[in-house]
């Protein structure tokens, strides 16, 4: 007894985990919550955004966002959790509802019990004089001219003739949830065999250890990075035109591919991409200073910012300790310390000195740390400052891309079968009525009944207007 | 005449549609409905060579591009795309009382880029990121998608208020004697969803196919792109209870309002969150 009771219940239990996961009302439930965690992460800062947020937030908000996964919603477990549960859901859907589809994909034309027009719709009436073997023949004509599959059933009541089109289109639904299916799958593929990162390479410089986005971390490439160069140049009103790293691509030691990097133009080097992200300046170009005593002749060096030169005469030292593009709108300057025996002093640059004096000609007596004069008997300037870029390369590695493309491909092959094309069936019995024979059509679809209509009219057109000549 | 000049006036011509259309539903005069046709081609007409006339200049300037790459230009693109959609509504269906809630928001479009101190009306030249042979159909897509759910949103607007009115057999209103059936309506509005859903798919999958070449990323949760999923999310849950359930009427009217909702977030107010499309700040 107990088994007999345990069986059914067993497979109740199943049926009603079928039906959750296979009904419409999940899946637009799912739609909903991830519509509701889409809008959740477009508000609420995420990632690195985040960090700014959580300082302006209470602690106790900050950890329990943290906690929730709140501030990576789209890594989030939450997150997972409604696409596992969505494809699930489409896959069920689609296994349940598949037999059924395959069942009229594989009916035939003429159903063994298939007897009269009695069970297709309403059917549309067309008299003629003609002999019944005539307008039998000009049918099929006018059927195997229009249509690719066409057959003929002869009863006991009369002459049956199919015509068909767009059987195909039954299975357009299970394209569309194939192909969503494998762009989730294309994106878990990337998100777990691939990687993204960002790193700035200076020009001249090369490198080849990259910093993982995320959850940190570094990763050694198996070849290097060298900028020799980037550029960046301005349309006439000052915006952007175009930013430019010319790259090379070392591999023990050797040039293996050399190419310029511009925005929009990525290089693939081994599978992984190179973008143009972002630039800056370093401070790491030289720098040529001229400095002469009152009255003395000139003396120059070029060095790097940091560096420190011996002055004539071994009693002081003087070191580049900063560096700016454009300090306070004035243009390039260094700032300088001069260490001597009896004090060090600091003070400023200008490479624009003269203009600035020009200008502002009070300046150095408000701002003496402006005077390059400062350290007498000694009067610095600053020549030439070389400007040294940086590139910000966003490095990118996607197994899954290919995943994602293949299902937005056949994401639009389902839309075409399903939007645009249906199953559209055409029965038609020819027999004789009196002395005249009576064609009757009647159609089936499975989705387009205007179009359906339409088909039947155009039918009965061509029939009328073939006339006689057929 | 300038193209900027030509636009402005086109602002005045669409307004003038609306109350032509106003003015049809109003008296019950066809005669009105005509005029109101014809002014909207005009206005149509006189868009389009704008349009043209903006790209030539471009090109003139040197920095030769489609009109499609800032705000300026995507309101006047949004509000073509829209005109053109209806017109072909109107020219297939005979139906011209869908003007009085469609021109409106043709005319709030071109009035916002023409007359609103914060948008830049020059011609720009091209940032290195819409520097791409992407920009032209991945905007085209998108606007010509959300045209469609714009003609949509007035079709729901339009069944809600025929319901209203649907207690009366013989209505003695023109306003709602001039409305067409709810179930043509409720037609319509599934047509015009459908195309904006296709649209949209397009749009967001050769957006995909561009931020793959200039952001290193397919999708990188952008607001603009995780907006754009929302809508398309609306409009998917919208088809499918109609395709699976047979909803119809008053919920895919309402669908049709909420989904428009969304797509003036996608358009408009993902700008106020921080992200990548910047292009559309003016």
């Amino acid at each position: 007894m107990k088994r007999t009771d345990h069986l059914p219940n067993h497979k109740k239990k199943t049926n009603v985990l079928r039906s959750f996961f296979s009904s419409l009302k999940l899946t637009i439930a799912l739609l909903v919550l991830i519509v509701l965690l889409s809008v959740a992460g477009s508000i609420i800062p995420q990632q690195e955004a985040s960090f700014e947020f959580i300082r302006r937030i209470p602690a106790g908000w900050a950890a329990a966002l943290q906690k929730m996964q709140f501030l990576d919603l789209y890594h989030s477990i939450w997150f997972f959790l409604l696409l596992g549960l969505l494809s699930l859901n489409l896959i069920i859907c689609s296994l349940n509802r598949f037999p059924v589809t395959w069942k009229s994909f594989r009916a035939k034309a003429f159903p063994d019990t298939f007897t009269s027009l009695e069970n297709v719709p309403a059917p549309a009436i067309l008299m003629t004089e003609e002999k019944h073997k005539r307008g039998l023949q000009r049918m099929e004509a006018l059927l195997a001219r229009k249509y690719r599959r066409t057959e003929k059933k002869e009863t006991s009541q009369g002459t049956f003739l199919h015509a068909e089109r767009g059987r195909f289109s039954l299975f357009g639904v299970y394209i569309i949830h194939l192909s969503i299916l494998i762009i989730i799958a294309g994106a878990v593929v990337g998100s777990i065999f691939g990687f993204n990162s960002f790193v700035k390479v200076a020009e001249g410089e090369s490198v080849d250890t990259i910093h993982l986005k995320g959850n940190g971390g570094e990763k050694k490439l198996n070849f290097s990075i060298r900028c020799d160069r980037f550029s960046v140049n301005y349309y006439e009103d000052g915006l952007p035109r175009e930013y430019r790293s010319d790259l090379t691509f070392l591999k023990n030691d050797s040039i293996v591919y050399h190419g310029s990097l511009l925005v929009n133009h990525p290089i693939t080097f081994e599978g992984i991409r190179f973008y143009q992200a972002s630039y800056g300046t370093t401070s790491g170009g030289k720098i040529t200073l001229t400095f002469r005593k009152s009255g003395g002749k000139k003396q120059s060096v070029t060095i790097s910012s940091g560096d420190a030169f011996e002055l004539p005469e071994g009693r002081a030292q003087a070191r580049i300790i900063r560096v700016e593009e454009n300090m306070m709108q004035m243009g390039p300057a260094v700032k300088l310390n001069i260490h001597s025996p009896a004090r060090d002093i600091q003070f400023w640059v200008f490479k624009e000195i003269a203009e600035i004096r020009k200008i502002n000609p009070d300046i150095l007596t408000y701002v003496p740390l402006f005077n390059p004069g400062l350290f007498k008997p000694f009067i610095f300037s600053l020549d030439h400052m070389e400007r040294k870029y940086y590139t910000g390369l966003q490095v990118a590695y996607d197994p899954g891309i290919p995943i994602v493309a293949t299902g937005a491909f056949l994401l639009f092959a389902g839309f075409m079968v399903v939007f645009f094309s249906s199953h559209r069936q055409i029965w038609i019995e020819v027999d004789t009525h009196g002395d005249r024979t009576r064609i009757r059509l009647a159609g089936k679809t499975n989705r387009d009944p205007r179009r359906m209509q339409r088909e039947l009219e155009l039918l009965m057109d061509l029939y009328k207007s073939s006339g006689d000549g057929v | 005449m300038s193209d900027t000049a030509i636009l402005s006036w086109v602002t005045y011509v669409y307004f003038g549609s609306f109350i032509l259309y106003l003015l049809r539903m109003i008296t019950g005069k066809e005669f009105w409905g005509g005029i109101a046709s014809w002014t909207t081609l005009a206005g149509f007409i006189a868009q389009t060579i704008a349009l043209i006339l903006r790209w030539i200049t471009s090109y003139k300037l040197g920095i030769g591009h489609a009109p499609l790459s800032n705000f300026y230009e995507s309101l006047i693109f949004f509000a073509w795309a829209i005109i053109l959609l209806y017109l072909i509504v109107e020219w297939r269906t005979k139906w011209r009382s869908a003007g009085i809630f469609v021109a409106p928001l043709a005319f709030l479009s071109m009035a916002y880029a023409s007359f609103s101190p914060n948008v830049n009306s020059r011609i720009q030249p091209l940032i290195p990121a819409l520097q791409s042979n992407w920009l032209i159909s991945h905007v085209i897509s998108c606007f010509l998608a959300y045209a469609a759910f714009a003609i949509a949103f007035c079709l729901g607007i339009m069944y809600l208020v025929k319901r209203l009115d649907s207690g009366n057999q013989e209505s003695t209103r023109p306003f709602f004697r001039f409305l067409p059936e709810t179930s043509y309506l409720d037609e319509l509005i599934y047509h015009n969803v459908v195309l904006g859903f296709i649209l949209l798919t397009l749009g967001i999958v050769t957006g995909s196919i561009w931020a793959h070449h200039a952001w290193g990323s397919y999708w990188s949760w952008d607001p603009k792109e995780t907006w754009s999923l929302i809508t398309w999310l609306i409009y998917a849950v919208m088809l499918h209870s109609r395709n699976m359930r047979g909803w119809q009427g008053k919920m895919m009217a309402i669908l049709a309002i909420v989904g428009f909702a969304a797509v003036l977030f996608t358009y408009l107010g993902v700008n106020y969150l921080p992200g990548l499309h910047g292009y559309l700040q003016s």
